[in-house]
């Protein structure tokens, strides 16, 4: 069993799927995996508002850009040379990157609730991607774990580059 | 760098691999003094584990001198002799901040891959599956430990590497195993496996005040050890008829208070079960030899506490039903090593503890597929391996 392989594969395709989403997709039947961040709803918001921080979770597989207030880019070196360009709706506690070309719903949406007392703040994703929805689900997860250690900790985990006999790492 | 790798089922060789650095800002670099085989070890090694992949850097016990550090490290300084538990713990998250270090939410990078398994992902851990977030390990020249103010704990001057290096994982699990136990004046605590977590597990229920500790092997040279260790009676289960019948005997049919496991998926035992356990996991069909949990689930005293910290994958005849009507806790975790570290050291500096007694046989790393073939058959009375690299 490649687990690591597989997870692999799936986080790379979070980005490039930014490129590749199909016409007419839309989140409503996209899978939502849900954490809890000790982070306030406030910092989470703000957060996700910057690109930089949607770059760090893509990690190595891809990057966000402002272009201009309320524009990003998602961008991969495996999708299209220009990206998909989004805009930033938001609406109290939900947030959303739609796709400003080609139709389509939300690429990235992303919901944040105050959790019971002590327990920080649920936080909701859905990312668009044409892919089933066990690697959907899969990918999401990934970056929203990515999102939690960054908030929490300053760090996404990695363990690239790192030591191994593998001829890639050589 | 030089470092032990596995590189497929029983395949393991010393081979070059690049160097060990610094990645995020927060992780220190250790040049290895020591480091050591460990059981969980042969799970992935016998191929009874998934998640490896050919190259891999294993090796999670292990102790060394900080050779670099990140811009983000402030405690923690080039040169310190430190510690290091095996499970990587990030220190600020919901279940670090609760001394549930093993639990982290945050230093797993392949949390996707475990979420199915578990449902809710452990922390990282060195040198092993990928599940378990795919560090490279510490059989090797150089070690990368994130977050190493939080990972790393200086070593006082009066221990030596060995003692220490014992300090990372079989003496904080065991410790941890009999903390679970919330033993109390009076107490028999029973302990299955005598290895070094057994033996640890052993040598703390006694600190922690236990009236009498007795330990279950096979392995004569290993009931010596707890005999010599941890102060604790033996009981050789080959040589007796029923392991429950002796303990109910010799507690006045109450049964000890709490047991301990410290045996895991490869464990050895007596009977039918055991016989059919061994032909279901030759056949994969089962994951476990599990005769050591039910031992130890069947021993316990009602209403007692059972302690599991062996490594198990999927057991079949798992008896629930005894758990329930006898009214048991059972408690298990891996181990909370930063939880422990500290009052660890302070024990082995006192000499209320002996970690280093663990130790059978020491080699350079350059040895070390020969270290776990010993290791592995139990040979000459090896009980701990140990490498310097």
């Amino acid at each position: 069993m490649d687990v690591t392989g597989t997870a692999r594969t799936l986080v790379g395709q979070v980005a490039s799927a930014a490129g590749r989403v199909l016409p007419g997709g839309g989140t409503a039947t996209s899978p939502q995996q849900t954490l809890t961040f000790t982070s306030s709803p406030t910092d989470v918001l703000t957060a996700v508002r910057d690109a930089g921080v949607w770059s760090q979770v893509l990690g190595e597989f891809g990057a966000v850009e402002l272009e201009a207030p309320g524009r990003y880019r998602f961008t991969s070196e495996h999708g299209p040379a220009a990206g998909t360009p989004t805009e930033l709706r938001e609406t109290g506690e939900v947030v959303q990157f739609t796709r400003t070309e080609g139709g389509g719903g939300p690429l990235v949406e992303l919901r944040v609730t105050t959790a019971p007392p002590g327990r920080g703040t649920e936080v909701a994703l859905r990312l668009d991607l044409p892919l089933p929805d066990l690697a959907t689900g899969a990918a999401t997860f990934t970056v929203l774990y990515r999102l939690r250690a960054l908030l929490q900790t300053g760090e996404v985990p990695t363990i690239t580059p790192q030591p191994s006999a593998r001829p890639a790492s050589r | 760098m030089r470092a032990l790798v596995w590189n497929g089922v029983n395949d393991l060789a010393v081979e070059t691999v690049p160097d060990a650095r610094v990645v995020n800002p927060r992780d220190v670099v250790l040049r290895v003094l020591a480091t050591t085989t460990c059981g969980s070890d042969l799970h992935f090694i016998d191929g009874y584990l998934p998640g490896m992949l050919p190259g891999d850097v294993f090796g999670h016990e292990f102790m060394g001198e900080v050779v670099d550090v990140g811009p983000g490290v402030t405690r923690v300084r080039v040169g310190d002799r430190v510690v290091v538990p095996s499970f990587i713990a990030c220190g600020s998250c919901w279940h670090c901040e609760r001394g549930e270090f093993s639990l982290c939410d945050t230093t797993n990078p392949n949390a996707a891959a475990q979420q199915p398994l578990l449902g809710y992902p452990s922390g990282g851990i060195y040198g092993y599956t990928h599940p378990f977030g795919g560090y490279a390990g510490s059989h090797a020249e150089f070690v990368r430990v994130p977050f190493g103010d939080v990972n790393c704990f200086s070593v006082p001057e009066g221990v030596n590497d060995v003692a220490a290096l014992f300090v990372s994982d079989a003496a904080p699990t065991g410790y941890m195993g009999a903390d679970f136990c919330e033993i109390t004046p009076g107490d028999t605590v029973a302990v299955f496996g005598a290895g070094a977590v057994g033996l640890m597990a052993a040598a703390s229920a006694r600190l922690m005040g236990a009236e009498r500790v007795i330990v279950i092997d096979r392995l004569p040279e290993r009931l010596e050890k707890a005999r010599t260790v941890a102060g604790a009676e033996t009981l050789d289960y080959t040589a007796v008829d029923s392991v429950q019948e002796v303990l109910r005997e010799t507690t006045g049919g109450r049964g000890p208070d709490a047991v301990v496991e410290a045996v895991g998926m490869e464990g050895h035992g007596t009977g039918v079960q055991e016989k059919l356990d061994r032909a279901k996991q030759a056949l994969r069909l089962e994951t476990d030899r599990a005769t050591p949990l039910r031992e130890a689930i069947l021993a316990c005293r009602k209403g007692g506490v059972v302690s599991v910290l062996g490594v198990y994958g999927l057991t079949d005849s798992f008896p629930m039903g005894d758990i329930v009507n006898k009214g048991l806790t059972l408690r298990s975790a891996q181990q909370h090593g930063q939880r422990y570290v500290p009052r660890l050291l302070e024990h082995v500096a006192a000499g209320e503890l002996d970690t280093a007694a663990l130790m059978t046989h020491e080699m350079p790393l350059e040895e070390s597929v020969r270290g776990y073939e010993i290791f592995k058959q139990k040979e000459d009375g090896c009980l701990r391996a140990v490498f310097h690299p």
